[in-house]
């Protein structure tokens, strides 16, 4: 498991979410989504933003090369 | 040969006595005296004695030296009549004394005897022969009229502030070193001119904190029973216990402050204004302690008043991570500019001013008169930080600046979260007049930007995001405190439709943005059963600035603007721009404190939210926050089930 920082678009604090070495990018915004959700509704049409950086929806957490406490930001765009 | 300040002050002192002020002394007190027939030749011998001394030798000799010497034979002197000698034995613990509880009983119940048969007694002074009361009289004359015989205040006083001396047995470096007194070190002769606009003498301290104490005990008395409280607002109640865990505490902090610029300031003017200081902060301790503590009888989330400091609250870790080092780490110029300058000028002073209002509209009589109690004190010894900051200005323009900005920065973010919620959350919508950002805009930005120029200061470099931050910052932590609200010791409330119609109104930029998360509360709430507070709570772990301490919401909720650093291979995360820079400049000071969640990943803090609500944060089920509605809003229109 990898801690790393999350930020969901329309939330207003970053978490620190525990993600999978196979997770994908597609199940990372679930993820965080489930995360924010008492405060930001579920929805479709979001990017994923690895250290600042758009990645592939289903490149995984290992392949991607993600650290511990690296950033990672679900923002409004296509993907995910 | 260098001559001490305290020789020609002995001589100044010993020539007025000597030019009729004595022969006036005499006739005032000379009756006391003549009956005990040595006092008054052996003060006018001692005070020569003590200027012979000092000229004969050219030695520093500070001044209570000489006052020493007076003491010392002031034995014999006190045995004018039985009454007074058997007193000033026993409060001597010289002959006559006993530590036997029941002897010191006996003696006790004799002086209670003796003052009820109206039996003078002159165990305060009581080798002066001067009495209780005269010595009341004394302080009251010398303050308001100039007693006959004594100096008046105005011409006394300035040579009492100023009584610095030239050393020789020592360098002034060392015993003013920068690392207690604080950089640019200077040459004393930099800060002679030190000057404190409003003056005081201990008597008049005394007097003025005596009759505001009683002022703040008579409304006490008059409206701060449980059934007063049981009165008001209970959201209002929540900015009582917000004030009232994290005020206490820091102010306790600041007595050390106070006491080291007591010790370290560079000028005996300043010294003396920061003993004041000190003495300041004592009460602002125990007056909230003592009115805010009580209320536990009403509400056990009250015994946090006593207990938030010696917690690992998160809110906890925060504030002694900005107090420590604001108040019990920095030199004596940093703590005059940092918190003499900044928090108190810049915020508390005011803050109090607005608090104290807020608290008249709500009704809280208790609240408002031992806000404005306080104030009054934060306006005098505020005044040290500009006096410091001049100086600091004219010799080393850059480092002044780089506090200020420093400074600004860490006080506005728990300034924010303290004020921003007490104002436009826990006030109920009919006592509000302003806005937060209102308040801050009239009475903390108009007049900080003010002082900077009148100090040839710019505006900190991260002023745009400051104003920025005005319109969204306390609202991003509170809705994030609100969704995790069993980790703290006071209650939230969501904001009504009332409400956020007119943080609308007030917020036109920004509430936009944060009406969603509401509305997403509010739909959570009616899924919910009422009373299950968790069925609209946070569970992920929250990340922390590895600055501040605090919840990751800086920014906006499209854009939160955490920056992260890598430094000797491990990773810091902060809240913004400032937070970063600051930990930059001075990565030595902060690099090896750990924010929670580092505790967390390193295992010494559990990751579960109940064992680290319970076993680390030490909240109880009885005392954790919670929905002050538990989420039985009428608002709401649940849907029946």
């Amino acid at each position: 498991m990898i801690p790393v920082y999350a930020f969901v678009a329309g939330d207003t604090l970053g978490l620190v979410v525990l993600l999978d070495e196979d997770q994908t990018m597609v199940s990372v915004a679930e993820r965080l989504q489930a995360s924010a959700s008492v405060r930001v509704a579920p929805r479709r049409g979001l990017m994923v933003l690895h250290q600042g950086r758009p990645v592939d929806p289903y490149a995984t957490v290992a392949s991607l090369g993600v650290r511990p406490l690296d950033r990672i930001d679900l923002v409004e765009g296509e993907g995910g | 040969m260098r001559r001490p300040r305290g020789g020609w002050f002995c001589e100044q002192l010993a020539r007025r006595l000597r030019e009729g002020g004595l022969a006036r002394h005499k006739r005032r007190f000379g009756g006391a005296k003549a009956r005990r027939g040595v006092a008054t030749s052996r003060a006018e011998a001692s005070v020569e004695t003590g200027s012979r001394r000092v000229a004969g030798r050219g030695r520093s000799r500070p001044l209570d030296r000489n006052v020493g010497s007076l003491q010392e034979g002031r034995g014999s002197e006190s045995a004018g009549t039985p009454v007074v000698a058997e007193r000033s034995r026993r409060r001597r613990g010289g002959r006559g004394a006993c530590n036997r509880p029941q002897h010191q009983k006996n003696a006790r119940a004799k002086e209670l005897a003796e003052d009820a048969a109206g039996v003078e007694h002159r165990a305060w002074y009581p080798w002066s022969g001067w009495t209780q009361k005269s010595c009341y009289q004394l302080i009251d004359e010398t303050t308001n009229r100039g007693v006959r015989g004594l100096l008046p205040r105005q011409e006394w006083l300035d040579e009492a502030r100023k009584l610095d001396w030239d050393f020789s047995y020592v360098r002034a470096e060392d015993v003013f070193p920068t690392v207690q007194s604080g950089r640019p070190w200077l040459e004393h002769a930099a800060w002679k001119h030190w000057d404190e606009p409003f003056r005081t003498t201990f008597g008049e301290y005394v007097s003025n904190q005596a009759a505001k104490d009683e002022a703040v005990f008579a409304v006490r008395e008059a409206l701060g029973r449980l059934r007063d409280y049981r009165r008001l607002d209970p959201v209002w109640l929540n900015a009582l216990k917000l004030h009232g865990a994290t005020l206490p505490l820091a102010e306790f902090a600041a007595v050390v402050g106070n006491l080291r610029a007591a010790r370290f300031g560079r000028d005996s003017a300043w010294r003396l204004t920061a003993t004041f200081g000190a003495l300041d902060e004592f009460r602002h301790t125990q007056i909230p302690l003592v009115l805010l503590h009580e209320l536990v009888k009403l509400d056990r989330q009250f015994d946090w008043v006593h207990r938030f400091y010696h917690s690992n609250n998160w809110v906890a870790i925060a504030a002694r991570h900005l107090f420590d080092e604001l108040l019990l780490a920095s030199d004596a110029i940093e703590f005059a500019i940092a918190t003499n300058f900044v928090f108190e000028t810049g915020f508390t002073n005011l803050q109090f001013v607005g608090l104290s209002a807020l608290a008249r509209e709500v009704g809280d009589k208790c609240f408002e008169r031992m806000v404005a109690s306080i104030q009054t004190d934060e306006a005098r010894h505020a005044q040290i930080g500009r006096q410091v900051l001049e100086v600091v200005v004219r010799e080393d323009p850059d480092y002044a600046q780089h506090l200020v900005d420093k400074w600004f920065w860490r006080s506005w973010l728990v300034f924010a979260i303290v004020t921003g919620f007490s104002m436009d959350y826990f006030t109920p919508l009919e006592a509000r007049r302003a806005s937060f950002k209102e308040f801050v805009r009239e009475w903390i930005v108009d007049q900080f930007v003010r002082s900077l120029a009148d100090m040839g200061l710019s505006k900190p470099w991260y002023w745009d995001s400051f104003i920025e931050s005005l319109d969204w910052y306390h609202h991003m932590v509170y809705a994030s405190a609100y969704t995790y609200r069993s980790t703290v010791w006071f209650d939230f409330v969501v904001p009504s439709p009332e409400d956020r119609a007119w943080l609308r109104g007030k917020y036109p930029r920004s509430w936009p943005e944060l009406d969603p998360v509401w509305s997403r509360i509010v739909e959570r709430w009616r899924a919910a059963d009422v009373g299950n507070d968790f069925a609209v709570h946070g569970t992920a772990i929250v990340a922390f600035c590895d600055l501040c301490q605090l919840v990751l919401c800086g920014g906006t909720p499209k854009r939160n603007t955490a920056t992260s650093l890598e430094r000797a291979g491990r990773r810091y995360i902060f809240c913004s721009e400032p937070c970063r820079r600051i930990f930059e400049q001075e990565p030595e000071r902060y690099a090896s404190h750990e924010c929670l969640v580092e505790r967390v990943l390193a295992g010494r803090a559990p990751a579960n939210l109940i064992a680290l609500v319970q076993g680390y944060f030490g909240l109880t089920q009885e005392d954790w926050g919670k929905d002050i509605a538990r989420g039985d809003y009428p608002w709401l229109h649940r849907p029946r089930r």
